[in-house]
């Protein structure tokens, strides 16, 4: 039986830096007034050659309806704290939306550089180049034993977070996800679900993440999230290989019916939609569906979402009109 | 302290530091307790004991070894040679090679004492 890369069960990467200005509140005792100058600063440390004012765009958030931010947030170009902190702040992003510097979340700067594999460091390094660009400008509050300083303890040091969203339903169906969540807090690191509340995360897509930023060099930490990911995706194949071959006619029975389902159906549940779209990414990973496109499955889990919805149909809609259109989007696609 | 007396102490003693404010932000450690958020960059200098605890159980270590910044003062840049060095030096002990030891050992010597020059203009 012949499967995809292993990395076709990354839906999306990401490395964030922290950064906070020295001798300078962190956000939430900050006055807005104060805030929202910080914005400027951070523009005029940012934009300093032509290239960056074509490439870059900023966003004030308390600029922005609600739509634009539910759809930044989705896109997980903003944060939920960047959401709700949204009459201070910002967010600079770059045409191609692999780039965000938020400011004014919880700390003053969060510089996240975005990506689709394992290939953490790229993303380290384009962070790390922003980071030296701004700090031409900006002095950062850093201890020489505490690192870098951030409003929470729990950042400290790199004040880097490295995470990696990724498609797990062969270790879900094999009830095996409590495990790996056990043996990666042994090793520093985080597992939980993206979409939905509880233990069950809907649609199998969790995120894998550093827990320790203190006391680690970001190189070290990288090679042991690239390392650990790429054993546990070999080990998702493994369990994917072993269900379809167990349990060939029922496997492919449920990858078909939810095919079947997302190609007729009228009304369909953000819930259900997960579901089925899970199944039907596991139907292409384990090359049960030849013809059907990854990036258009991961284009739909984002799309489907209530922001987007809301996006794509121009005004509020209630729960049963999105519904409707959702299931209609869907159908559109296969 | 064991005693009961000891204990009381302990409470007035954490009571009267949980009471204590931030002479910058004016945030206090009952604040930080409750939103896990500190106000400043200088509250991990004031609250540095009370935070130690906290910082011991959420992260791997007590001291930075990752990236300083591009911008940061000399102070700092050596700090960190003489700390390499000081590794290096571990090593090549142990390695027998004295000769070159003693070589980076005479570099952490220039090193440190241009750091404790540096203290009366340091930036």
């Amino acid at each position: 039986m012949t499967m995809l890369n292993k990395e076709s069960l990354i839906l999306r990467s990401r490395v964030r830096l922290a950064r906070n200005f020295k001798g300078i509140a962190f956000p939430h005792r900050l006055e807005a007034e104060v805030a929202r100058k910080l914005v400027q600063q951070v523009e005029d440390a940012f934009y300093v050659s032509s290239i960056m004012n074509e490439d870059y765009s900023t966003h004030r958030m308390w600029e922005q309806g609600r739509t634009e931010l539910l759809v930044a947030f989705e896109k997980h170009l903003v944060s939920a704290k960047l959401l709700n902190n949204s009459d201070i702040s910002a967010y600079i992003t770059d045409e191609e939306e692999d780039v965000s510097i938020m400011i004014n979340e919880e700390d003053h700067l969060r510089l996240q550089v975005m990506g689709k594999d394992l290939d953490l460091t790229r993303l380290y390094e384009k962070a790390s180049q922003l980071d030296d660009l701004l700090s031409e400008k900006i002095a950062f509050a850093f201890d020489y034993n505490l690192g870098y300083i951030t409003a929470c303890p729990t950042n400290l040091g790199t004040a880097m977070r490295a995470s990696v969203m990724l498609h797990l339903p062969g270790f879900t169906l094999t009830d095996k996800i409590g495990y790996v969540a056990q043996a990666l807090a042994q090793m520093g690191m985080t597992i939980r679900g993206i979409y939905g509340e509880g233990s069950q995360a809907e649609g199998n897509i969790y995120q894998i993440s550093n827990e320790v930023t203190l006391g680690m060099t970001e190189e070290d930490i990288l090679y042991n999230l690239t390392d650990t990911i790429g054993k546990l995706l070999e080990e998702e194949q493994e369990h994917q290989r072993k269900l379809l071959s167990d349990y060939t006619h029922e496997m492919e029975d449920k990858i078909y019916r939810s095919l079947g389902i997302l190609m007729k159906a009228r009304l369909m549940t953000s819930k259900e939609a997960l579901y089925h779209l899970s199944l039907l990414r596991m139907g292409v990973e384990t090359e049960v569906l030849k013809d059907v496109d990854l990036a258009l499955i991961d284009g739909l889990i984002i799309n489907t979402q209530p922001g987007m919805m809301r996006k794509a149909y121009g005004k509020e809609l209630t729960e049963k009109e999105r519904d409707l259109h959702r299931a209609r989007i869907i159908r559109s696609i296969f | 302290m064991d005693s009961f007396f000891g204990s009381l102490f302990d409470m007035v003693e954490s009571n009267n530091r949980e009471m204590d404010r931030c002479p910058k932000c004016q945030i206090s450690f009952v604040d930080f307790k409750r939103t896990g958020l500190l106000g400043c960059d200088y509250c991990y200098e004031h609250f540095s004991k009370s935070l130690i605890p906290t910082i011991k159980r959420v992260q791997g270590g007590l001291v930075h070894t990752g990236k300083i910044p591009k911008n940061a003062t000399i102070e700092v840049v050596n700090k960190r040679k003489v700390d390499a060095l000081k590794l290096k030096l571990k090593e090549l002990i142990q390695e027998e090679n004295f000769e070159e030891a003693a070589k980076v050992r005479d570099e952490i010597q220039e090193l440190k004492r241009g750091l404790e020059a540096g203290d009366d203009h340091a930036e």
